[in-house]
């Protein structure tokens, strides 16, 4: 077996790109060599436990970080050189709740971000004001969590920006105004044709848009890819082992997760599904099924990821 | 990237006006508790002047700034307020330039904080027309001084909110470390230490000299007069020294 995760995307053109991307906080690195590919109209979901250095990514595609090392290029733009340019195309949802003007109303902090942004449209605006239920009287340091993010998806969104970055933006969501933010989110990207790079680590709730997956762990990205292929290559593997059974040496380095009870072995293997269950068959063990992985159970095995 | 139509950059005169419309929201709790003191201030002075106490009577003098000169060290932190620039927030994620964009946010803040000067000597005129109080008719320039004074602090706090995510510690830790200063003063130790520091604060070209006018005379820290030239040198020396170290921390933000 040769086959290890992909953390190169060969199919472009791309919307935002890093190379050797490295950001230092003192002494610690919070970013190591990423190589982040997002394809354009692409919906890129970026996983990976808090402290992974999503956020810190995200902020570097702004402009708003300087790189240590590394390049970073967003809509063909280095964000050092022209960031307001970039950011003139970029809606941001922030991980942090507080973002914004507290002592304004939302209502005026929709039109204070509006004056920065020549191609806001006010009618979609207040649809989605209508759509998230958010008043306009309302003060925006007197919102809910919940209220709070929907705010910042319409700021985000009602310039239609090619480039949307989104940190956490389920976060605080109950499950209904999630689902319905969703389905906005998923007319906006079919409306515009923008691209998404989604920041979560609660992967199982940007599911059904996801179309690329990223992981990231300790700073460094470790696999990146389309979803299809993760779909077609990353697979769950059921099988009976004898008593006396010494594992499958030759699938070292491709079991992304190992699991199960007694003689019953469920490991999640990267490859050609022929191949593996070959592989499985040669070290005696019988193949029961092999069953494509959940988005969210494929994030998890590649975040739990020991060999 | 041809086949993503770009949007356009903000032009700065739509930023400008935004940025001062938002500052004067921003101040608008600010104002209104001002507002409300010299309210009830007004209310007391007419009280007093209709029950006969004759002796009520407000001056009026350049003077009568230097509160606003203090407080004007303070008001960045207002104008600033739910942003931490060092923590790359709201207001870096803008479509202008960091640098720039700073400048004209804190800009703003200084035109509206001369702007609440010059009404709080209209204030103090009309209570002292009002009132029949003494009015000042010393030189002309000195009417300038406070403004002057109210720019140099504004830019020094603006400077300082811009650079650390905790002006207000850092404020009351230079305070604090003032007084124990002159509470040592007489300690051999601390005594040029505490000179240099009344130097530069109330020296011949000291912020003393560009907030009143009046400068020491002949190192006398305790008897002044007053000098347009000396007051004209200290005020560009300090206005260079406080639009230098703003510009640094507009575009030197910290990362965080």
């Amino acid at each position: 077996m040769t086959s290890a995760l992909p953390v190169r995307i060969s199919a472009g053109p791309f919307a935002a790109t890093t190379q050797g991307l490295a950001k230092r906080f003192g002494r610690d690195f919070a970013l190591l060599g990423v190589e982040l590919q997002v394809p354009e109209g692409a919906v890129y979901v970026l996983v990976g436990p808090n402290g992974a250095g999503k956020t810190t990514t995200l902020k570097l595609l702004l402009g708003l970080y300087a790189p240590d090392a590394g390049s970073v290029r967003v809509l063909d733009m280095d964000p050092r050189a022209q960031g307001p340019l970039v950011r003139a195309q970029v809606g941001y949802v922030p991980e942090r709740g507080d973002w914004g003007y507290g002592y304004m109303t939302v209502g005026r902090l929709l039109e204070h971000h509006a004056a920065y942004f020549p191609r806001w449209d006010w009618q979609y605006a207040t649809r989605l004001a209508q759509a998230f239920d958010v008043g306009m009287e309302r003060r925006v340091g007197r919102l809910s969590k919940g209220v709070t993010r929907r705010v910042h998806l319409i700021l985000a969104m009602a310039h239609r920006p090619p480039l949307l970055l989104l940190d956490e933006p389920t976060d605080g969501l109950d499950p209904v105004m999630r689902d319905e933010t969703l389905g906005l989110l998923a007319e906006h990207v079919a409306d515009t044709g923008c691209t998404v790079l989604i920041s979560t680590h609660l992967v199982h709730e940007v599911d059904r848009l996801a179309d690329h997956l990223g992981v990231m762990q300790g700073g460094r990205l470790t696999a990146q890819l389309p979803r299809e292929v993760l779909h077609r290559n990353l697979r769950r593997y059921r099988a009976d082992v004898p008593a006396d059974w010494n594992g499958a040496p030759l699938l070292n380095g491709t079991v992304v997760k190992r699991g199960g009870v007694g003689r019953e072995i469920q490991w999640s293997v990267w490859g050609d599904e022929r191949e593996v269950a070959r592989l499985l068959a040669d070290s005696g063990a019988t193949v029961r099924d092999a069953a494509p992985l959940t988005l969210e159970d494929a994030a998890v095995a590649l975040l739990s990821r020991k060999d | 990237m041809e086949s993503v139509l770009l949007n356009p950059a903000p032009a700065w005169t739509a930023v400008a006006r935004e940025q001062f419309r938002s500052v004067g929201v921003a101040l608008r709790r600010e104002a209104l508790v001002a507002a409300g003191f010299f309210g009830l201030l007004s209310v007391w002075i007419v009280y007093l002047n209709t029950y006969g106490f004759s002796d009520a009577k407000v001056p009026f003098s350049p003077e009568a700034g230097v509160p606003a000169v203090i407080l004007a060290l303070l008001v960045p932190m207002a104008v600033w307020k739910g942003e931490d620039p060092a923590r790359r927030g709201y207001h870096r994620a803008m479509p202008v330039n960091h640098g720039a964009h700073a400048v004209m946010r804190a800009l703003s803040g200084l035109v509206w904080t001369l702007g609440a000067t010059l009404a709080y000597f209209a204030w103090f005129g009309v209570a002292s027309a009002l009132t029949g109080g003494h009015v000042d008719h010393e030189a002309w320039w000195l009417w300038l001084t406070p403004f002057a004074g109210v720019a140099v602090t504004y830019l020094l706090g603006s400077a300082l909110t811009l650079v650390t995510a905790y002006p207000w510690r850092w404020m009351g830790g230079g305070m604090v470390a003032y007084l124990f200063l002159n509470a040592l003063r007489m300690a051999d130790g601390t005594r040029p230490l505490a000179e240099l520091v009344d130097g530069v604060l109330w020296g011949r070209y000291g912020i003393g000299t560009v907030a009143t006018g009046y400068s020491p005379v002949d190192g006398n820290r305790w008897a002044h007069h007053a000098n347009a030239s000396v007051w004209l040198l200290s005020t560009w020396l300090w206005l260079a020294v406080a639009i230098s170290v703003f510009l640094y921390a507009s575009y030197r933000q910290p990362e965080r």
